[in-house]
Order: C-alpha cells, then sequence, then structure tokens
C-alpha cells in the first residue's frame, strides 16, 4: 500500500517528465557539452566550498592579510613562454646564525653596535632576468614575557636592521630602524623603506636618491647601465641579514642575553618574503591578493546567483502563469497587467540604482547581494507568466481535462497532476536559459561599480577597471581576462543547456499553441 | 459593431494601459528613490551647500552684524528646506517627482559628473544633457543596431532554409558564444588589444564629446575623428549583438519554411533566391518589424555598461553618473525619456498589428 502510494505521489509524473528531458538533452552534442560544463562547474564549486575557509570574503577584504604577496603581479607560468620571473621566495628561518654580546661598541657602516646582537641570515638567488618586487621581513614567532633582573623589571629596547648584500659586494640597508619592544615585535612586519634603502643606495651606488625612490627595486636588484641610471637585473646570491640589537640601559647584557635565552624570549622564528616578479597560478591585484583564490571563490558564487535567481523567477512566473490562465477573471488581468508594469520598466538601471543604494546599508555582504538578486528576479519573471499562462489556457481546454473535472478532480489536483507536468519540460528550458541572465546581471553591476563586498567574477573585474581608471596600466591581462572567460564559460554552458532543450520544447510548444 | 468600428477602441484601450503601465513605473521610480532614503540625502547635501555659498556671499556683503546674518541664514534654509520638500515626509515628494517628470519639467542637474559628460558647465538643464547625449548613443547604438539588422535580415533566411548545414550549426553556436559573453567584456578585451596593444582605437573615448559638441565648425575633420572614436565600439557592438539577431530572424524564419506553401514553391522549381524573396521575406516582415522596432528604441536608451567601459559619453553613461552621483532629477527624467520611448515603440507596433491583422481590418 504504501510503496504504492509513494510510487504514485502527485509529483512523480513531473519527475518523470524531468527526467525525460535530461535524457533528451544528453541526447544531443550541444547537450552533452553543456551537461560536460556543468559537471566541472558543480564539481569546482564543491570543491572551493569544502576547501575555502568560511569567512573568506571577509578576509579578501582585509587587505592586510596580503600583502606579503607581490603587487600586480602576472601568474608565474609565464616563464614557460620565455618571460623573466623573479622568484618569489619565503623564507623561514628558526635560529640565528649568532648570538652574541659585544661588550665594545662596532660598527656596520655607520651604523654603531653595542649588547646583546642577534643576526639571522638568508640567501636568495636571481637566476633570472627580472627584479623581485620587495623584501618584507615577519617576526613570526616572539617569546615576550617580563624580564626580572635582581629584582628589577627591565624592558629591552630593541632595534632591528635589514641589510641587503648584493652580489657585487655593496651592502644597503633596507628598513627605517624604529625603537621596539618584544611585544611590538612580536608578529610585527619590517618593511622596505624607500628614503632609507635609497639614501643607501645614493651612498653605495652613485645613484640619487630622487631616482632610487621611484623604482626602488630596480636599484636594490639591478646594476646601472649606460646613461640616465637605466639598470638591469643583477643576478646572483643575494644575502638578506637581520640584525637585531637588545639593550636594557643599566644591565649588564650579558645577563640579559643569560635571561633572555633560559626563558625563551626574543626573536624565534623569522620569515623573510622576497617578493617575487610573478605570483601563483593567476596572478595578484593591486592588493597583493592572490586572484586564484577569487577566481575559485567565483564558481560557487556564480552558480549560486545564477541558479537561484532563476528557480525564483521560474517557479514565479510559474505560479503566476497558471494560476493566471486556470482561473482567469480578475485575477488575470491584476496579472497581466503587473506583467505590463514590470515588461516595460527600464530594468538595469533601476537594478544600479538599487545596488547603489543597498551598498550603502549596514548589512552583510550576502545579504546585500540576495537583495539585489531579488530585485532582479522581481522584474524577471513577466515573459514566462505570459507564455505558462497561454499555455495554461490551451492545456485546459483539452478534453481530458473536462474528463478529470467530471470525475470530480479538485483544482489543485488537476493543476499538479495535468497542467504543471506538460509545463515542465518548457520551465526546465526557460530555467536553464534565465542562469545566465542573472549571472551576467550580477558581473555588469559589479563591473560599473555597484559594490556587494563578496569576491566574484564581476567585482574583479570592476577592480582591474578601477585600477586601470586610477591611472594603471591596462597591461594587467592576467587580471582582466579570467574573470570574463570564467563568466563567459559559466553562461555559455546554460546556453548550451538551454539550445538543447529548446528543441525538445519546440514541437510541444508549437503544437499547444 | 463593424470590425473596422472596434480599431479604435482596441487601440484606445490598450493606449490607456500603456500609460497606465508609464504612469505606475514613474510612481515605482519615485517611490525607490523616496522610500530608501537615496533622494533626501542628496537633497540634503544641496542644502548644505547651497547655505554656506550663501553664508559667504552675505559675510562679504555686510560685514560686521553677526545676528542679522544668523538670522538671514535661518530664513535661507528654512525657505531652501521647504523648496526642496525636505519638510515634508518622502511620500509627499514622490508624486510630484514623478509628475513633473511626466510633464517634461525635468528641472535642473547639479552634479559636475552630469554637466561633464554633456559637455557644459553645472547647473545644467537634464533635458539638455538628455538631448545632447542621445546624438551620441545614436552615433554608437542606434547605428550598430541598423548594421546588424541589415546583415541578419537578409542572411537568416538563408540559414534557415538551410537548416542543419554547417551554416546553421555555425551561426547557432556563435549566438551562443555572444549570448554567453557580455558585449561589456568583448569591449573590455577589444580596448586591450586594439586600443593598448595595437594603439590604432583610443583607451577612453570621452574625447569624442568635443567633435560632436562642435561639429559644424569643421564638419569634415569632426567626421573623420568620430569615426576614429566611434569604430570601436560599433564593431564591437554589432559582434555582441549580431548573434542573438541571426537567431531570432533564423527562428522567426524556420517557421515560414516549412510551411506547406513554401515546399511548394520549391516542388515547382523556383530558384531558392525567388523562394526566399518572394514567399519567405514577405511574411517574416511582420515578425521581424517587431524586433527591429523594439531593438531600435532599447537601444535609445542605452547600454550603460558598455557605454561606462568606453567611456562612451551617450545616454548610458548619463545614466551611470546620474546614478553614482545621487542626482535624482537626471534619473528620473532618464527613467521617463527612455521608458516613455519604449513604450511609444509598443504602441506604434500595436497599431501596425492592428492595422495589418486581416481578422481585424475586414
Amino acid at each position: 500500500m504504501s510503496m504504492y502510494q509513494l510510487k504514485r505521489s502527485p509529483l512523480d509524473p513531473i519527475y518523470r517528465a524531468f527526467k525525460g528531458a535530461f535524457g533528451e538533452v544528453w541526447a544531443q552534442n550541444m547537450g552533452k557539452a553543456g551537461l560536460i560544463l556543468l559537471v566541472f562547474l558543480v564539481a569546482i564549486s564543491i570543491y572551493t566550498t569544502i576547501v575555502m575557509p568560511s569567512n573568506f570574503d571577509s578576509v579578501w577584504n582585509n587587505r592586510k592579510e596580503w600583502d606579503t604577496n607581490p603587487f600586480v603581479a602576472p601568474p608565474e607560468w609565464i616563464r614557460f613562454f620565455g618571460f623573466p620571473v623573479a622568484r618569489h621566495a619565503i623564507i623561514e628561518l628558526d635560529r640565528p646564525v649568532e648570538s652574541k654580546v659585544y661588550l665594545e661598541p662596532f660598527f656596520i657602516d655607520d651604523i654603531q653596535l653595542f649588547g646583546y646582537i642577534q643576526r639571522f641570515s638568508a640567501t636568495y638567488v636571481l637566476d633570472s632576468d627580472a627584479y623581485p618586487q620587495s623584501i618584507l621581513v615577519r617576526f613570526a614567532e616572539v617569546g615576550y614575557g617580563t624580564i626580572t633582573i635582581r629584582g628589577r623589571m627591565v624592558e629591552p629596547q630593541i632595534v632591528v636592521y635589514v641589510f641587503l648584500n648584493r652580489p657585487d659586494g655593496s651592502q644597503i640597508l633596507i628598513n627605517a630602524p624604529e625603537t621596539l619592544t618584544l611585544k611590538s615585535l612580536a608578529g610585527k612586519d619590517i618593511r622596505l623603506d624607500q628614503d632609507t634603502a635609497a639614501a643607501w643606495i645614493e651612498r653605495k651606488l652613485n645613484v640619487p636618491q630622487d631616482v632610487a625612490k621611484k623604482v626602488i627595486n630596480f636599484y636594490l636588484f639591478g646594476e646601472v647601465v649606460g646613461e640616465n641610471f637605466y639598470t638591469r637585473p643583477l643576478q646572483g646570491a643575494y644575502s638578506i641579514d637581520i640584525v637585531i640589537s637588545y639593550l636594557a640601559p643599566g644591565v649588564d647584557p650579558r645577563d640579559l642575553k643569560t635571561i633572555m635565552e633560559s626563558k625563551g624570549l626574543g626573536a624565534r622564528e623569522i620569515t623573510i618574503i622576497v617578493k617575487g616578479s610573478a605570483y601563483g597560478l593567476a596572478g595578484t591585484d593591486d592588493a597583493g591578493r592572490d586572484l586564484f583564490l577569487g577566481l575559485l571563490y567565483g564558481f560557487p558564487v556564480a552558480l549560486l546567483i545564477g541558479i537561484f535567481a532563476a528557480v525564483s523567477a521560474v517557479l514565479i512566473g510559474m505560479i503566476a502563469g497558471v494560476i493566471s490562465g486556470y482561473y482567469g477573471g480578475v485575477v488575470d488581468d491584476a496579472i497581466q497587467r503587473t506583467v505590463d508594469i514590470i515588461g516595460n520598466i527600464p530594468l538595469l538601471p533601476i537594478l544600479i540604482l538599487i545596488g547603489v543604494i543597498v551598498q550603502e546599508w549596514n548589512v552583510s555582504a550576502w545579504e546585500r547581494l540576495f537583495i539585489i538578486i531579488a530585485f532582479l528576479v522581481v522584474f524577471s519573471w513577466g515573459g514566462l507568466a505570459i507564455i505558462i499562462r497561454s499555455m495554461t489556457l490551451s492545456i485546459k481546454a483539452e478534453p481530458y481535462i473536462e474528463a478529470a473535472r467530471a470525475l470530480g478532480a479538485s483544482n489543485v489536483r488537476i493543476i499538479f497532476r495535468h497542467i504543471i507536468p506538460q509545463l515542465v519540460p518548457y520551465m526546465m528550458a526557460s530555467l536553464v536559459f534565465s542562469v545566465p541572465g542573472a549571472i551576467l546581471a550580477e558581473a555588469g553591476l559589479s563591473v560599473i561599480g555597484v559594490r556587494h563586498g563578496l569576491p566574484t567574477w564581476g567585482s574583479i573585474l570592476a577592480e582591474a577597471r578601477a585600477y586601470i581608471g586610477a591611472g594603471g596600466s591596462y597591461g594587467v591581462w592576467w587580471w582582466i581576462f579570467p574573470p570574463g572567460i570564467l563568466i563567459g564559460i559559466t553562461a555559455l554552458t546554460f546556453v548550451l543547456l538551454g539550445l538543447a532543450a529548446e528543441t525538445i520544447v519546440e514541437p510541444r510548444l508549437r503544437r499547444r499553441m | 459593431m463593424s470590425a473596422r468600428g472596434r480599431i479604435p477602441r482596441i487601440l484606445a484601450k490598450r493606449a490607456i494601459l500603456l500609460s497606465v503601465a508609464l504612469v505606475v513605473i514613474m510612481l515605482l521610480t519615485a517611490v525607490i528613490l523616496g522610500a530608501t532614503g537615496y533622494d533626501e540625502k542628496i537633497l540634503k547635501a544641496i542644502v548644505v551647500t547651497e547655505l554656506q555659498a550663501y553664508s559667504q556671499a552675505l559675510r562679504q556683503q555686510l560685514k560686521g552684524s553677526g545676528e542679522d546674518i544668523e538670522k538671514l541664514i535661518k530664513e535661507r534654509e528654512q525657505f531652501l528646506i521647504s523648496y526642496y520638500g525636505l519638510d515634508k515626509p518622502w511620500w509627499e515628494r514622490v508624486i510630484p517627482m514623478a509628475f513633473n517628470a511626466m510633464i517634461l519639467n525635468l528641472g535642473y542637474s547639479l552634479s559636475e559628473e552630469v554637466a561633464n559628460i554633456a559637455g557644459l558647465q553645472p547647473p545644467v538643464r537634464v533635458s539638455d544633457a538628455i538631448l545632447i547625449t542621445l546624438p551620441r548613443t545614436i552615433i554608437m547604438l542606434t547605428i550598430a543596431q541598423l548594421i546588424s539588422i541589415a546583415i541578419a535580415l537578409p542572411l537568416a533566411p538563408f540559414i534557415a532554409y538551410r537548416r542543419g548545414s554547417i551554416w546553421d550549426k555555425l551561426s547557432i553556436s556563435y549566438a551562443a558564444f555572444t549570448n554567453a559573453l557580455p558585449i561589456w567584456w568583448l569591449a573590455i578585451v577589444a580596448i586591450y588589444f586594439v586600443g593598448f596593444q595595437l594603439k590604432i582605437a583610443p583607451t577612453s573615448y570621452r574625447g569624442v564629446i568635443s567633435y560632436i559638441n562642435r561639429f559644424w565648425e569643421d564638419p569634415f575633420t569632426s567626421f573623420i575623428n568620430i569615426l576614429y572614436y566611434a569604430y570601436l565600439p560599433i564593431i564591437v557592438v554589432v559582434i555582441g549583438i549580431l548573434g542573438g539577431w541571426l537567431y531570432s530572424v533564423r527562428a522567426i524564419a524556420i517557421r515560414v519554411v516549412s510551411e506547406d506553401y513554401v515546399f511548394m514553391a520549391k516542388a515547382k522549381g523556383l530558384p531558392e533566391r525567388q523562394v526566399i524573396r518572394h514567399y519567405v521575406l514577405r511574411v517574416i516582415a511582420g515578425p521581424a518589424m517587431t524586433l527591429i522596432i523594439l531593438g531600435l528604441a532599447g537601444s535609445i536608451g542605452g547600454f550603460i555598461i558598455t557605454e561606462s567601459v568606453f567611456d562612451w559619453p551617450g545616454i548610458g553613461l548619463l545614466y551611470y553618473a546620474a546614478i553614482t552621483t545621487g542626482d535624482s532629477p537626471t534619473i528620473i527624467g532618464l527613467v521617463y525619456i527612455t521608458t516613455l520611448v519604449y513604450i511609444i515603440a509598443r504602441f506604434i507596433l500595436e497599431v501596425l498589428y492592428v492595422i495589418l491583422d486581416p481578422r481585424v481590418s475586414l
């Protein structure tokens, strides 16, 4: 009994119509291509959803998270096409090469040092004809705590110097030294300071400061050739020396060293990042964000936008169309007039307006996105409702509907058992056809600057355009092309599926209308 | 009542329904501007700037007597607040806003960007801004539409005639690709390759303003320069929309091609060209006219995104500038004009249907 009921559930004919449509789509080349692409899109989306942290959208918008990457860097694989690429290197140092107390002051160039000194050192080999972008030193792990020497609390003053020793033997200080405490050293990023480095370059390499400052990395990692201070990359082994001086006034540096070592205080792990001239699989944007991750995140978001918008619009269109066609009268009139209005509305300006309004609201990025999509849905079910209405009208006039009614079938039963199953193939087709519309609409809105805050392909493109608009070079192909290509592929998937589905729907449509 | 006598009634009914739709759309737009506080924020900003200018002028004219100045500024503030309707809740501003637009009292735009696109100094009359940018959109989009129509209309019936052939498949694939690739992205790619790499087209197109605005000073040079600015946008838009045209005209033609009388003509041994010209083109002229009129009417409204990618100073860019700078008068004016053009086009189609439909005009 229960089995029987399960089989004859009211959704059963709908399911069968669905399955039939699938088979017919698969039978065509276009449908097959579309389905394969769809599987690929869905697989990447699932992978991304599993792998990406759930707060990726806020990570993406937090510029601090990304500044260890090179900025506006092309993808690394360009070197397979013969373009020189300076390697991006992350060097982790977990012990100093020297940890020593100097009781007599000594000098590195004109810097006087004295007391408890630690040195960390790393080597970076530049083996191609390109300039690394910059150097960043991160104090990844610092032991900090209170130091008591003979009953007195001691707070050591710490100064960090980062030297770049070039293959030609010249030594350049690249950071602006400042006095730090153990606590402020923890997690500290020491950056390249253009003024300091340029001053050293002037002294050591005879390049005027203001010239060096413009493209500091050309002079750090290059040698001057010819006139006008033109440079070419200086290949060879660079060593990056980090000198840390710990001083506590009135305390014997030997005591300081002993106490700090016994308690495990001071710099423990240092990460040196030599920012290369290229990065990762998809390059970076002007905030150093790894575009590969952004593009990957775009997959589930695009599918979600497209499918959510399409399903909602088709459901609304179906319900409105069936009600309008089946019940007629005042309801029909009201629905028809509403369709008249939404069919004449200039949709894009209204959507942009809503986007501009919503981006000021203090809601989450997802909520903002869905408000925009909801408005898109509200204005896009009209065409479908008209077609569904006329199909419903013709189905309603069939003799078997009259027979069902004569047998006492309720309106709901007739709609669900006899009308909707016949509409399913058509709805499938229009569902599939309206997916790209929503994806393209979101991308278009993002491109002209409606910000919802999520990393989507459209918003990545928008940032590329903003970068170009603010005076950046148009040459950032890795930033412009992939998002557009992915938008195109995703839309094409559904266009192909739609075209395949349409050929199924077309004969039916012609017979009924 | 005779069938002919019914025509005016049918048309009058359609006209009323379309007008009602227009009114509702205008009210809806005004509600969106009002209910979200978008409009109010901008108006308040305008009052603040006007007051600042006023108080500066006052202080220069009458030195000293601080109390008088304070009093005058207060009065001015009250005046401005009631002038812009800020003393009333937003819903009381909605109807005047929509009504003023509908009697073409579009007012002034204070937005510098809007003025910039028009090539004028603010404040700009909204109607001026629209009238100045409209020809630019026509140069780019309407011409692109016409070119696409001129290609698709003769070509699509031949493709439909050879249904299933390689040409048919190619045109469907082309339509599928351009349906999936947004025109504005094609625009970005075209600017990258043609403008940035090959340097045979501009990368920013706003410069076209001076050549169009001062066309008659030196028509020949202006024409050449406009051509230099316009050729890439036109080509890109044609590439982007031609697929859709081919596909839809083909869809109309296929229905005709499989009709019995076309078979009959073929069976008689008439040459293909003649069959298409006499039996297919004539029949598809009606439905194709619908597409053409709606397409041309739609092109007047501008392609907001594509125009903003090219920085092409047409209606689309004006829309964009108005929305992003919070310029309600221009927004509501543009919504009204573009919707009006579209609705008039729809009505012209209704008239054509009724006149051409043999069942009505017995």
